[in-house]
């Protein structure tokens, strides 16, 4: 049985007294897009989150390719450098060109030459249709655009898996699709990924499986398609109905 | 309602004799304020004017014109201000008399009118005492610093006088100084010969005066051009003390067997 | 009467006040008397080039170098005041709180020749111990203005930064600070103006010929000549130096608004 490239066992997170996560289990298998789906305050974006220890999980374990990267002596920019994040927001580096938002992070964390880095900068820019946008800085860039150029920045890092925190809730509606696109391919590609949002139709024509958290804990988990169209849970029906009410 | 009006017609009148008359008798000293003699010094210089512990004013400065003000019937109060450009400030009205160990020179007396002579002074070289052996004369400064404070004809003498690779440092006040010398900013203070010797004398392990220089130069009391009859009545008070002993009672006091 | 009426004549009547007591004043004043005990041509002459060439350079020379002290302090008390070890917060945040709580003078003072007394230590160097103190002084200025900076940028770019693996110290100094210092180049053109106007208070440790920076070399021209003039003409080169500065500051500040 190949190693998961994320195994999240029993995490609990708690923001002061508050308890955001209340013990979850939670995996995602090689090549799979897991789209995890819930309302807002559920602690999925939690979840996320801490996968990448951009939140310290207060207890519980998770593993990346089988490394305990909840272990305090784990190395951890080295591990970050194995996932791939994209933000909500985009974070892009607003004072460096596309190029070198593509390229800063593989010459000092890589340490890759400048020529090999802008090679394959250049091929991500290819490989999610923007490179024309080279030279730009991203104020100049459509949402989309500058999303796209996020996700590119995160694959020139050749990470084995992608973690997407909402990618496309701060998009204007028309601008959605481009990104969903490039997201599209990367699953065909057979890229891990695992993808917080609201996007059901992506969801159900991508993702592998659909996992529902509310109120900290897994609701439900499975396929897309019976998710969807046969929710198990009362809580899960309710938040379909609300979400799909237009 | 007559009589009240009566009695405020006189009391008008009333105050404006008593101004007028207050107005005559600082009138003619042209007092800033009234009764009182107001004095600008550069303090604490000592032994010529500094407060005591108790902060009263004490100092051959301060003692003399204390008795100078009491000849005339005034009481003495004292402002401070920084010694460069002081003897402008009569004019300014910041006071009426400058008493600050100043002496009198062809420059300061086209814009100040001074007292009388009160006191002979000479320029001289305060240096670390570590330095005793190497520093004998102005001569030895020859590559040194040399501290003067702003305005002072020590800082002309300086001028004039030292070797011409010595380097001039100008200060706004002598306590800056001293502690440039402590510290080794400074290799030597040329200044007033009484106040080098009051502070090596005070502190003979770290200091200690090394040459002196015959200047001639005197002390006086300075004031606005237009205040004449202010310098004639101090002139005939500091005559008055020369004769009946007060003069030396007071120079006894802080330069005993000079 | 309406209320526009009435108050077109709180206007006019604001007007012919301001008229009528401009006019009283310029009446009152001695112009002749004025012009020549401030505005004399020849004394005025008598200033340049030296004022330029040794009092003005003197004063770009204390502000440069202090400047540039102030600089590196502040960021690094910056980044002690932010850092998750509590010695090195504490220490910043006294060292902050006691240099913006004294005056600067105090400072300069106790730095130039109340810790060479003290501790016997000589600081070398003509312009080091002026330098220094408005270093140090400023340097607690400018790390508040820094860490402010600092917090204006986005935390999403600290945590962009960490996802691609870099560590906190790359992140910081390829990513945080080069925008933290954008962010703040405004306030801290004040900060070098306040700085500048402060170098007056140096000449307190001593001047030598070579030193001599403006306000010093102003109140000596006051003092020697017994005219205000050279006071005048120091305060305009200090002017000539300011104004552009800030006018320079406004013009930056309107172009970054536009580009966001």
């Amino acid at each position: 049985m190949p190693i998961p490239p994320i195994q999240v066992v029993d995490l609990h997170k708690y923001f002061g007294t508050l308890e955001v996560l209340k013990g979850i289990d939670f995996q995602v298998n090689h090549s799979e897009v897991v789209c995890v789906i819930g309302p807002s305050g559920s602690g999925k974006s939690t979840l996320l989150r801490c996968i990448n220890r951009l939140e310290e999980p207060t207890a519980g374990k998770i593993y990346i390719e089988g490394e305990d990267f909840t272990d305090p002596d784990a190395d951890v920019d080295a591990l970050r450098t194995k996932i791939g994040m994209v933000f909500q927001r985009f974070n892009l580096f607003p004072h460096l060109t596309v190029l070198a938002n593509l390229t800063i992070a593989q010459r000092r964390v890589l340490k890759r030459s400048s020529e090999e880095a802008q090679d394959v900068a250049v091929k991500m820019l290819e490989r999610v249709g923007l490179t024309e946008k080279v030279d730009e800085f991203p104020i100049r860039l459509s949402g989309g655009q500058q999303q796209r150029v996020a996700i590119a920045r995160a694959l020139c890092m050749n990470p084995d898996l992608m973690l997407f925190d909402e990618p496309t809730s701060a998009l204007d509606p028309e601008l959605v699709g481009e990104v969903l696109d490039v997201m599209r391919k990367l699953a065909e590609e057979g890229m891990t990924m695992m993808v917080v949002t609201h996007e059901m139709g992506f969801a159900r024509q991508v993702g592998d499986r659909v996992t529902f958290i509310d109120g900290g804990v897994v609701v439900e988990e499975n396929t897309p398609e019976e998710i969807l169209m046969n929710p198990q849970q009362e809580r899960t029906r309710k938040f379909l109905e609300a979400v799909q009410h237009y | 309602m007559k009589r009240l009006r009566g009695v405020l017609l006189l009391a008008v009148v009333i105050t404006l004799v008593a101004t007028a008359c207050a107005k005559g008798a600082s009138g003619d000293y042209k007092l800033v304020k009234a009764d009182t003699l107001t004095v600008c010094t550069d303090a604490p210089y000592e032994p010529f004017e500094y407060q005591d512990a108790n902060g009263n004013w004490t100092g051959f400065d301060m003692d003399l014109i204390s008795k100078i003000a009491d000849g005339l019937g005034l009481k003495l109060e004292v402002t401070i201000q920084p010694f460069d450009g002081i003897w402008l400030q009569p004019q300014a009205g910041a006071c009426d008399l400058v008493v600050s160990a100043m002496t009198i020179t062809p420059d300061r007396s086209a814009a100040a009118l001074f007292s009388d002579p009160y006191f002979d002074a000479d320029q001289s070289l305060l240096i670390r005492k570590s330095d005793e052996g190497t520093l004998t004369s102005l001569a030895d400064m020859a590559g040194k610093t040399i501290g003067v404070q702003t305005g002072t004809t020590g800082e002309i003498y300086a001028k004039d006088n030292a070797p011409a690779d010595a380097t001039l440092k100008s200060f706004d006040e002598p306590a800056a100084m001293f502690l440039a010398l402590q510290s080794g900013d400074i290799d030597g203070i040329l200044q007033d010969f009484p106040v080098n010797l009051d502070r090596a004398n005070q502190d003979p392990t770290n200091f200690v005066v090394t040459e002196k220089f015959a200047t001639g130069e005197q002390y006086g009391f300075a004031t606005s051009n237009d205040r004449t009859a202010l310098i004639d009545a101090i002139n005939s008070e500091l005559k008055k003390l020369r004769d009946n002993g007060g003069y030396d009672e007071v120079f006894q006091k802080y330069f005993p067997g000079g | 009467m309406s209320k526009r009426q009435k108050s077109r004549l709180i206007r006019i009547a604001i007007y012919i006040v301001t008229v009528i007591f401009l006019a009283l004043v310029g009446r009152a004043i001695d112009w002749p008397v004025l012009r020549e005990a401030l505005f004399n041509w020849d004394i005025a002459k008598e200033q340049f080039p030296r004022v330029i060439t040794m009092a003005a350079r003197n004063t770009l020379i204390f502000t440069a170098i202090g400047f540039t002290g102030s600089l590196v302090l502040g960021l690094v008390l910056a980044l002690m005041r932010l850092s998750t070890i509590r010695p090195y917060r504490w220490f910043a945040s006294i060292y902050i709180e006691t240099f913006r709580g004294l005056p600067a003078l105090l400072t300069i003072f106790l730095i130039g020749l109340g810790v060479p007394v003290a501790t016997g230590l000589r600081i070398p160097g003509v312009y080091t111990a002026g330098s220094l103190a408005l270093a140090i002084v400023y340097g607690a200025y400018m790390a508040e203005t820094i860490r402010a900076g600092i917090e204006a940028v986005p935390r999403g770019q600290m945590e962009a930064a960490r996802s691609l693996g870099m560590t906190y110290g790359t992140a910081m100094r390829t990513i945080i600070i080069p925008q933290a210092f954008r962010i703040v180049i405004p306030p801290m053109t004040n900060e070098f103006i306040a700085l500048l106007k402060d170098t007056s208070l140096i000449s307190v440790l001593g001047v030598t010929d070579l030193t001599r920076e403006l306000t010093r070399f102003g109140r000596d021209g006051v003092i020697h000549l017994f005219n205000a003039t050279p006071l005048v003409v120091a305060g305009l080169v200090y002017l000539a130096m300011t104004v552009p500065m800030t006018r320079g500051v406004a013009q930056l500040e309107k172009r970054a608004a536009r580009a966001r």
